[in-house]
């Protein structure tokens, strides 16, 4: 058959591997990855607009090991553990985040192109998110003063879980969520987040402006420890929770009748992906804006590599994840030094080609 | 034994099966016949626990809607009529999927052995390896029901009989695979569980179901022992058409009607 031809070109080889089990090759994959976290970690932190000099920080970490003692200039100091150092452990955390967000629901609607960019989770964490930039300091002050520096994170979060949950409830009937339905109810309420965000811009004033484009686009700028206390807390318990759903992710591949056939109880796997997708979501946004692609990007590559199986899928995906953002994000801020590009933007031009790629490899495969 | 008593089912407001009695028994084939449209997938769907229904439907005395999906699976195994797969798995993990979720009475050490052999029974050695989307359709059929068979690879498990749900298992494949997979049914209820399979060819229905069940209209028409059901006059207004049970169509024509799959290494590693 001419279809079967065609779909066997973009299906990764392993001919060598007679058995077809990956799993030895995913496993060494996943040390890989951890080295090369490890890497861009440190690339993270010696790459800047100033001069700091890791080497320098490093030798002060290390000197009153050996009982020596080296003085850090401050400005040294300063850039590197209140600059670099948040900045990194921000790229990590969010990195890791939008790439498990998009393997998660990748997984869920048996769809290589979902992602909470796309079915309008992202918007609506922006939506929440902005609503709190512009009112923050008039009509919703005393939220704001009561929330303190979780006002952003919560409200992106309320956004994410507000637009999921209508997405839900949209999608859903007899217990049985239509995925259809749902990624076009996701373009109807991501356009619908927009325009709402749209008249909250068109009511802000100047500073407020400066700070809603720069964050629009996305950006790791002006990470901060209490930036990192807000999100990190919800981050990492999804990036734990995550690992327990690969069973029934990889299940759901089968669709979702013999995902239940297999004894997966398919109603909570979706319940559960949902909370933890919209929580990650909202997390991420809230503190770097929207970072597009990546959570599209990492997965393909990886199934490419290593198969689709989630037991792998999704750490491998959260350590990618991390080290593309922190390379994005050293590129984002040397190229144009001392200035810096949203690193949204760099994502975005590699990652929307590479969407397109997808596409254009896929077309006449599954019926996308 | 699977119990269907007084089950009806409805989608929407309209009335998709009513009146619906019947037992499945371990140890025997019990095929459901009937025409398109007839309700045959919809009552296979309700006793796999996918729809909502009424009256009564039973396995093991327990009624299916109060039981939870890993329960269910614990007890039976279902084959779809089709399966799409959205991401590119290896046969080896499509088939290994039928291993990981509930109890399937593998340990973690059989589960590489019981793929392999998996495969083989159901003619695809060497295809391990190979990427399902790559496969024919009837090679595809044939991966899920290797997919199935090791969800309940033992056939009684604990004491308790386990079944097989097959729905149209041989509609696209070739005459000695439709053998192989109904030879894999015979085996699976000879070892003490039970299979309910629906079947269109009524020749491979007469050589191998112990019981046959006639749907038509939503209803239940018939329900017995070949020799009982299949009969001129009940077929031929079921199925709406001319037809004679065990007589030689007139003039020349020629028919092929199977018999086994020679003795080969197929059938003797079936048994």
């Amino acid at each position: 058959m001419l279809q079967t031809l065609s779909t066997a070109s973009h299906l990764p080889a392993n001919r060598n591997d007679t058995r077809g089990d990956r799993s030895v090759k995913a496993r060494l994959t996943l040390v890989g990855l951890a080295g090369l976290l490890a890497v861009t970690s440190f690339l993270s932190l010696a790459t800047g607009a100033s001069d700091a000099s890791l080497l320098a920080v490093i030798q002060s970490w290390i000197a009153p090991l050996t009982g020596g003692q080296i003085e850090l200039s401050i400005r040294d100091s300063i850039i590197i553990h209140d600059i670099r150092l948040p900045r990194m452990v921000l790229g990590i955390l969010v990195g890791a985040s939008l790439a498990v967000c998009g393997a998660t629901m990748q997984g869920l609607f048996r769809n290589p192109l979902a992602d909470p960019g796309i079915v309008g989770v992202s918007s609506g964490a922006a939506l929440g998110a902005v609503t709190m930039i512009v009112l923050g300091s008039s009509t919703l002050a005393p939220i704001a003063a009561f929330l303190g520096v979780f006002a952003l994170p919560l409200t992106a979060f309320a956004g994410a879980l507000i637009t999921t949950l209508v997405l839900y409830r949209v999608s859903t009937q007899n217990g049985k969520t239509s995925v259809a339905t749902m990624l076009l109810a996701g373009i109807a309420l991501g356009a619908l987040a927009l325009a709402l965000t749209g008249i909250l811009i068109f009511m802000a004033d100047d500073q407020q402006l400066r700070d809603l484009t720069f964050w629009n686009m996305g950006s790791l700028a002006g990470a901060t420890w209490v930036k990192i206390l807000a999100a990190a807390p919800i981050i990492i318990v999804v990036l734990l929770t995550v690992p327990f759903l690969a069973g029934g992710l990889n299940a759901m591949t089968l669709g979702e009748a013999t995902a239940r056939h297999i004894g997966i109880p398919v109603q909570g796997l979706k319940a559960c992906s949902i909370l933890v997708v919209a929580a990650a979501t909202g997390a991420s946004v809230a503190v770097s804006g929207g970072i597009g692609f990546v959570g599209i990007v990492v997965p393909h590559l990886l199934r490419l590599l290593i198969g689709p199986d989630h037991r792998y899928l999704l750490p491998a995906s959260a350590l990618l994840g991390a080290s593309l953002l922190l390379v994005a994000d050293a590129i984002a801020r040397t190229i144009v030094a001392p200035a810096e590009l949203p690193i949204g933007i760099i994502t975005a031009l590699v990652g929307a080609p590479f969407f397109l790629w997808i596409l254009l490899s896929r077309r006449g495969f599954l019926d996308l | 034994m699977i119990e269907v008593k007084n089950g009806s089912v409805q989608i929407g407001k309209k009335p998709i099966l009513s009146d619906i009695a019947f037992n499945a028994m371990p140890g025997a084939i019990t095929a459901i016949i009937g025409p398109n449209g007839s309700g045959k997938t919809t009552l296979l769907k309700a006793i796999s626990g996918d729809l909502p229904y009424g009256g009564s439907i039973r396995v093991h005395g327990r009624e299916i809607c109060d039981l939870k999906p890993w329960e269910m699976a614990a007890m039976r195994a279902v084959l779809p009529q089709s399966s799409s797969l959205s991401f590119p798995f290896t046969i080896r993990e499509v088939v290994r999927l039928g291993l990981t979720a509930g109890r399937t009475g593998v340990s973690r050490s059989q589960t590489d052995d019981i793929v392999e052999e998996a495969l083989a029974r159901v003619d695809l050695q060497g295809f391990s390896a190979r990427f399902y989307q790559e496969l024919s359709g009837g090679e595809q059929q044939r991966v899920q029901l290797a997919r199935v068979l090791c969800q309940v690879w033992h056939p009684v498990m604990d004491e308790m009989p386990r079944y097989l749900f097959l729905d149209e298992p041989i509609s696209s494949l070739d005459i000695r695979h439709q053998l192989v997979i109904l030879d894999i049914a015979r085996d699976f209820a000879q070892r003490g569980g039970g299979v309910l399979a629906i079947l269109h060819d009524l020749n491979l229905t007469a050589m191998y179901a112990d019981n046959i069940l006639v749907m038509h209209q939503g209803k239940v028409r018939d329900f017995g022992p070949p020799d009982a059901v299949l009969k001129n006059d009940l077929l031929q207004s079921v199925f709406e058409c001319n037809l004679r049970v065990s007589a030689v169509p007139a003039g020349n024509n020629a028919f092929v009607l199977p018999q086994s799959v020679t003795a080969g290494k197929i059938h003797s590693s079936n048994v």
